[in-house]
């Protein structure tokens, strides 16, 4: 899957940029945060750098995700733009790599909130 | 093909093994793949004992065990707050209230949605054997979600903002529960029509547990999923109707409206959320609803006992799309004097012929 949530391009500068969608769970409900390393404080925008590489290193391959017997579980996508590069790890949040859940918590506490609609999502309905 | 050669297959979960797929090295890769396809075969024969161990799924028929009353819940609610799961053991079966209002309404809801399956079904909890029946409550960090993890539920304070304590709606509870009964019974896949119908049943299923609960007949009933969960000043009665679905909120903080079909015209197709299991699900929950309200009086007498028919049917596929259950609904319906033809009527209502 090829689709890309970032919601108005790439980033200006060299800064990383982190979109966090969170879809399914028992509401049903899209959510998108988007972190920016320039929105962030000094401490939040190193952890931000550190954990865009650790998921970047962390890939779960694509289609390569097992169903699983988990119902009304939360599915995470984290679209990770460094230095002018984009891409993109998807999990089950029951099976997400550390720094994926992570970068959602990041972007629950810090994030600004996007419209999932405006970010590439399929909208429902 | 045997399994007691590896005798410690069923206790790895299937997750940790899907895992070791993924992740391992070539060696632990066969080995789980292996291991996954003996659990899958013993499953299946699990399956086929149960429906040889259980020579009628009929309604209307007197259980097979002697004395029904005898069935009785074994349930362990745990407090996750620690960060780990399940967490601390805070209230086993037949111990007082915790003062805890969510280990007390897990196991409130618990036992209600035990008595409904065992009292109306006769069916002794999650896998019709008398499986433990084990929550968890206060999981993870402002989580808004309740979910069935293959093994048992776990429930979420909220966020705080939009959503409450997951553990305050009845009808969420029973949904939850009623993922573990899919999962041994029509074993629904969870993609596509097949996971709506698996999202539908547990929604039918926990409303119903709710409105026997109430005393509330189909009528009275306000057919809500989840209206307990979304604080004040959300825009939204619930997180689903299934009498009118599509209209139960509206909020930006929510994605804005309601993004339920109510009829097949509308059926959502996405990648998200599964194939729009939440979404979709909207249409078999209309379907149920004007099948209740046409039949009338309690919904669990009647089109209860034929959804649940439906879903213990053995015939039904575990890949089966809306029409294929609407058969087996409308089969089902026949022991009923004149429900056949509200079932029929009901589904042709959300544009799903059968």
């Amino acid at each position: 899957m090829t689709e890309h949530p970032g919601s108005g391009g790439p980033a200006a500068g060299p800064g990383v940029r982190v979109v966090v969608r969170r879809t399914g769970g028992f509401a049903g409900v899209a959510r998108v945060w988007t972190l920016a390393e320039a929105d962030l404080g000094p401490e939040e925008a190193g952890r931000l750098r550190a954990l865009a590489d650790e998921a970047a290193s962390a890939q779960v391959l694509p289609g390569d995700r097992a169903p699983g017997r988990t119902a009304d579980g939360f599915e995470i996508e984290v679209v990770l733009e460094r230095g002018g590069a984009r891409e993109t790890v998807r999990a089950a949040e029951h099976d997400a790599p550390v720094p994926v859940r992570a970068l959602l918590d990041l972007a629950r506490a810090s994030g600004t909130r996007g419209d999932p609609f405006d970010a590439g999502g399929a909208r429902p309905g | 093909m045997t399994v007691s050669f590896r005798p410690g297959c069923s206790v790895v979960p299937p997750y940790v093994l899907e895992a070791i797929v993924r992740h391992g090295t070539a060696q632990q890769r066969d080995w789980a793949l292996s291991t996954l396809a003996l659990d899958t075969s013993f499953r299946m024969t699990r399956a086929q004992a149960l429906l040889l161990a259980t020579p009628t799924r009929s309604v209307g028929v007197l259980p097979a065990r002697a004395a029904a009353a005898a069935l009785a819940p074994r349930r362990t609610v745990y407090d996750a707050s620690g960060g780990e799961l399940p967490g601390r053991p805070a209230r086993a079966e037949g111990a007082g209230p915790t003062g805890d209002g969510s280990v007390d309404r897990a196991y409130d809801g618990l036992g209600e949605t035990y008595d409904f399956y065992a009292t109306l079904f006769d069916r002794d909890s999650i896998d019709g054997r008398g499986m433990a029946l084990l929550a968890s409550v206060h999981v993870g960090d402002h989580w808004d979600n309740a979910q069935w993890d293959g093994e048992q539920m776990q429930f979420g304070d909220g966020d705080g903002e939009i959503f409450g304590d997951f553990t305050a709606a009845l009808d969420v509870i029973g949904h939850e529960l009623t993922h573990g009964v899919t999962q041994y019974e029509a074993q629904l896949v969870y993609q596509g029509q097949s996971g709506a119908l698996n999202e539908s049943v547990s929604d039918v299923f926990g409303v119903l547990v709710k409105q026997r609960a109430l005393g509330q007949s189909a009528e009275e009933a306000d057919w809500l999923v989840g209206a307990e969960l979304l604080l004040p000043g959300v825009q939204g009665m619930a997180l689903r109707s299934m009498a009118q679905p599509g209209t139960a909120y509206d909020d930006e903080r929510l994605g804005g409206r309601d993004p339920q079909p109510a009829h097949m015209d509308d059926y959502v197709q996405t990648l998200s959320d599964n194939g729009g299991v939440h979404v979709n699900s909207g249409i078999p929950n209309r379907a149920f609803y004007l099948a209740a309200t046409a039949i009338g009086g309690n919904a669990w007498e009647v089109a209860g006992r034929v959804w649940y028919a439906a879903l213990t049917d053995p015939g039904l596929s575990s890949t089966a799309r809306f029409p294929v259950f609407a058969q087996a609904t409308v089969r089902a319906a026949a022991a009923y004097e004149g429900a056949a033809e509200a079932v029929r009527a009901a589904w042709q209502g959300v544009g799903v012929a059968v």
